[in-house]
């Protein structure tokens, strides 16, 4: 085996409460709120008149520009109007409120069959635009530009990320394993769509019930998808660092897995956009992990974009009085929400109720060098930490915060609890807003 | 359903799950690691030894409160680190230290070596090592007079010694002949004609001073140990100061702290092994009447040199002091064979018979710079 990316840490996996419990469908939400901003890119704009009827898989809001994704109906009822959420970043986005009338019927645009054979690269990249797709391991990139290189790059190898190395998340997981058939159709589809020549899939050995499956169905298929163990270290899933285990790649700072001939699509996408490509379908409903402590009934449930939290949170016993912390993601790069007055959207692959303690005081560093050591980027954390504490930015850029991917590896083992990654967050968006300036009056 | 304005959970930014490590646990680790070597000071010297011990301790404390306070700080004497450059400084203290000494000590410790500089995370230099080196330049007769062990009588563990040297007059003249300079001896007629105290000079003084006479007439190095005076060495039978004397109990200390990981084998084993290897290789200086002349090479007198003087201390309690070494595993290999040469030249080349102390300030001094060589490869950069 290759030699494994450098750093990295071990979190407690947390997914036992989850991992054995089969995909089902969430209760039937009396109402959805689908967001326009659910991707990396501009919002899109809306498309339905107030009161109209819509249905399901009907485009409610088209993309603006080549970086944007659609929306989609999730159910069928009535456009109610268009409300305020809370963004899992914390600002407010609208979103189109439709009234469920429980009759689940689909657009008749939205279940256009195809025959996969049939497709060439560009019908594949179309399909997907059209049917909303985003990076749904929590990125929310559109994928057809992901699946649109530019002419100059080439691109050999598709990498299927199966690590799932967040704590508590299983959604991908219970995904391979009942639903690999589908998931290496897709993948067959994107590569076919980006002309690479070669399917990896690289799945954390903690997930050995998703690795038989994925087996499996590669033998059954016979799609020549290879299917590469990886030890469990987080964070195996970011890109960089699945590239460079599994292909022994490096993907140049400041570039992207194109750079080496590689791209990288999750999971959930690949699903989706197999359920795009041969049923037409939307992307109207995704897997969502819920568990955590606070959460009586913790499971793997097909939600429906735009369910509200408080309506899915409902169903799985969600105990308000006890959680501290309510999280979109993951526990290491998951988006805490204030309340519950927020809808479910493309990236959230889960939903974790922590009844832990969530506020630390944090000490001075005393330069143990353990951020260092996990840092899978090879930056001193610790080092960008106090630039960030005295708002030194131009050392920060010279210790290139900009080369961190916000992994949170740092403040994970730091022994002072200094909020590490969130002085470099700070750093780094106080960097791109001056850059952007500086651009600006240019 | 606008967004409600009122926050009901806890907002702050990701990760939202921690390592359960932190400073304080680090500390009191340590802290705890150092008991075992200090009790068996207390063994060797007597109860006598606690002064010192509790001086020192209460110095440290008593100044991390007072400067923090100066400083408008929260008191941080909850983070342990107080409390373990109290324990380190009297294990670098010599039994018979009087209580203001150690207590004079302490206060430098802190408040020059540690305080000075903003505190914990700050300080250039190791704080215990730099109130040793300042009690040694401001108090030398106090720091010199490193005590020996009751050898007989008082402690079990002298008549350990006293069993294995078969008879005590003898094991008393070798040293005494060993020693050159042994300043006092105390004789206590109570117990079978035991020596309560001795004070004389350890055997790293003896290494530089000492010549002997072989059996035809020649003159040889006197330190030409045999098994006997290397078990003393490791168990505690040499003088020195309190942390010094049992290496073995540092060794068991420093295993624990490398089994918890608070610190990584890298420091120990880098600085150790050096020591080890130019403690053998090196020719030995010695005196010979007026002049000094110097053993062959691969002579070295290698396990004594591990067991003896406060290397072990050294090498798994103050040379791993995370605040004062380098951020790197290479930077710590580097700082740590810089410690070993050090040690090993000042010990044979320079006018102090233990080097561990000095060597590890100097590499502290140094710390900066191999950071700075050092810098991990950023994934990606070229």
């Amino acid at each position: 085996m290759k030699e494994l990316f450098r750093g990295g840490c071990h979190p407690p996996e947390k997914k036992d409460a989850t991992a054995d419990s089969p995909l089902r469908p969430a209760k039937a939400p009396p109402f959805v709120a689908v967001s326009f901003s659910q991707h990396i890119g501009k919002p899109s704009s809306p498309l339905v008149k107030i009161g109209e009827r819509v249905l399901r898989g009907q485009k409610i809001a088209e993309s603006q520009g080549f970086v944007s994704a659609p929306a989609h109906a999730s159910v069928s009822g009535v456009a109610k109007g268009v409300v305020q959420l809370r963004h899992p970043l914390g600002f407010l986005v609208d979103a189109l409120k439709i009234e469920n009338d429980g009759k689940d019927e689909w657009h008749p645009d939205a279940v256009i069959e195809h025959d996969l054979d049939q497709l060439a690269a560009g019908d594949i990249r179309k399909l997907v635009q059209e049917a909303g797709i985003v990076g749904m391991g929590g990125a929310t990139f559109p994928t057809h530009v992901k699946l649109s290189p530019p002419k100059d790059k080439s691109i050999d190898v598709l990498v299927l990320n199966g690590a799932e190395c967040e704590p508590y998340l299983t959604a991908d997981d219970r995904l391979m394993i009942e639903h690999p058939r589908e998931i290496l159709r897709g993948a067959a589809l994107f590569a076919k769509a980006v002309g690479a020549s070669r399917i990896v899939a690289g799945i954390e050995n903690n997930k050995p019930g998703a690795r038989q499956a994925m087996l499996e169905a590669a033998r059954e298929l016979g799609c020549g998808v290879e299917i590469f163990p990886l030890p469990v270290k987080y964070p195996q899933g970011a890109e960089k660092q699945l590239i460079y285990s599994i292909l022994g790649r490096t993907v140049p700072s400041g570039g992207l897995p194109m750079d080496v001939g590689v791209l990288v699509h999750n999971m959930a996408s690949l699903y989706a956009g197999y359920d795009a490509c041969r049923f037409g379908h939307p992307l109207t409903e995704r897997v969502v992990t819920v568990t955590g402590p606070g959460m009586g009934n913790p499971a793997n449930l097909w939600v429906r974009i735009g369910t509200m939290a408080s309506h899915l949170l409902e169903e799985c016993g969600f105990d308000a009085g006890a959680t501290k912390k309510l999280v979109v993601g993951g526990p290491m790069m998951g988006m805490p929400m204030r309340d519950l007055e927020w809808a479910t959207s493309k990236g959230g692959n889960g939903i974790l109720a922590l009844t832990d303690p969530v506020a630390y005081e944090h000490g001075p560093c005393i330069r143990c060098g353990r951020c260092i050591e996990a840092c899978p980027l090879g930056l001193l954390p610790c080092a960008l930490s106090n630039y960030g504490e005295a708002g030194l930015l131009a050392e920060s850029i010279e210790a290139n915060a900009l080369d961190c991917i916000e992994c949170g590896c740092c403040s994970y083992v730091c022994p002072s609890k200094r909020p590490i990654v969130q002085w470099v967050r700070m750093e780094k968006a106080e960097i791109n807003r001056l850059r952007q300036l500086a651009a600006a009056k240019k | 359903m606008s967004a409600e304005e009122k926050i009901l959970f806890n907002v702050n930014n990701s990760p939202h799950v921690r390592d359960g490590d932190s400073t304080a646990r680090i500390m009191f680790t340590v802290a705890l690691l150092l008991v075992p070597a200090l009790v068996w000071a207390l063994f060797i010297f007597g109860w006598r030894a606690i002064v010192p011990i509790v001086s020192s301790v209460a110095a440290c404390l008593l100044t991390e409160s007072v400067c923090c306070r100066w400083r408008d700080r929260p008191n941080s004497i909850g983070d342990g680190s107080a409390l373990v450059t109290g324990l380190l400084l009297a294990a670098v203290s010599p039994a018979n230290l009087p209580w203001w000494a150690a207590a004079v000590g302490g206060v430098f410790a802190i408040g020059i070596g540690k305080q000075a500089f903003g505190g914990l995370g700050h300080n250039v230099w190791n704080p215990a090592l730099l109130a040793r080196a300042f009690m040694q330049v401001s108090m030398p007769n106090l720091m010199m007079s490193g005590e020996w062990p009751h050898l007989g009588g008082a402690s079990w563990i002298g008549n350990l010694f006293y069993d294995l040297g078969g008879n005590f007059t003898e094991v008393n003249e070798r040293v005494k002949s060993l020693a050159g300079a042994v300043t006092t001896v105390s004789r206590s007629f109570a117990n079978d004609g035991g020596v309560d105290v001795l004070t004389g000079a350890t055997v790293l003084a003896r290494m530089k001073a000492a010549e002997a006479v072989d059996a035809a007439g020649q003159i040889i190095p006197a330190l030409n140990p045999d098994w006997m005076e290397i078990i003393h060495a490791w168990m505690g039978g040499e003088g020195g100061s309190l942390g010094e004397v049992s290496a073995l109990m540092l060794v068991l200390g420093g295993y624990f702290l490398i089994e918890r990981k608070i610190i990584s084998w890298d420091i120990p084993v880098f600085f150790l092994g050096t020591v080890a290897v130019l403690g053998l290789v090196l020719p030995h200086p010695y005196r010979l009447g007026e002049v000094y002349a110097y053993t062959g090479w691969f002579q070295g007198p290698w396990l004594l040199h591990l067991g003896s003087g406060g290397l072990m201390l050294g090498a798994f309690f103050m040379a791993t002091d995370m605040v004062t070494t380098p951020l790197t595993v290479k930077g710590r290999r580097i700082f740590a064979v810089g410690c070993g040469c050090m040690t090993i030249l000042i010990r044979l080349f320079a006018g102090y018979p233990e080097g561990v102390c000095y060597a590890i300030l100097f590499m502290n001094t140094c710390v900066p710079f191999i950071d700075t060589l050092t810098k991990p490869k950023v994934f990606g950069k070229k």
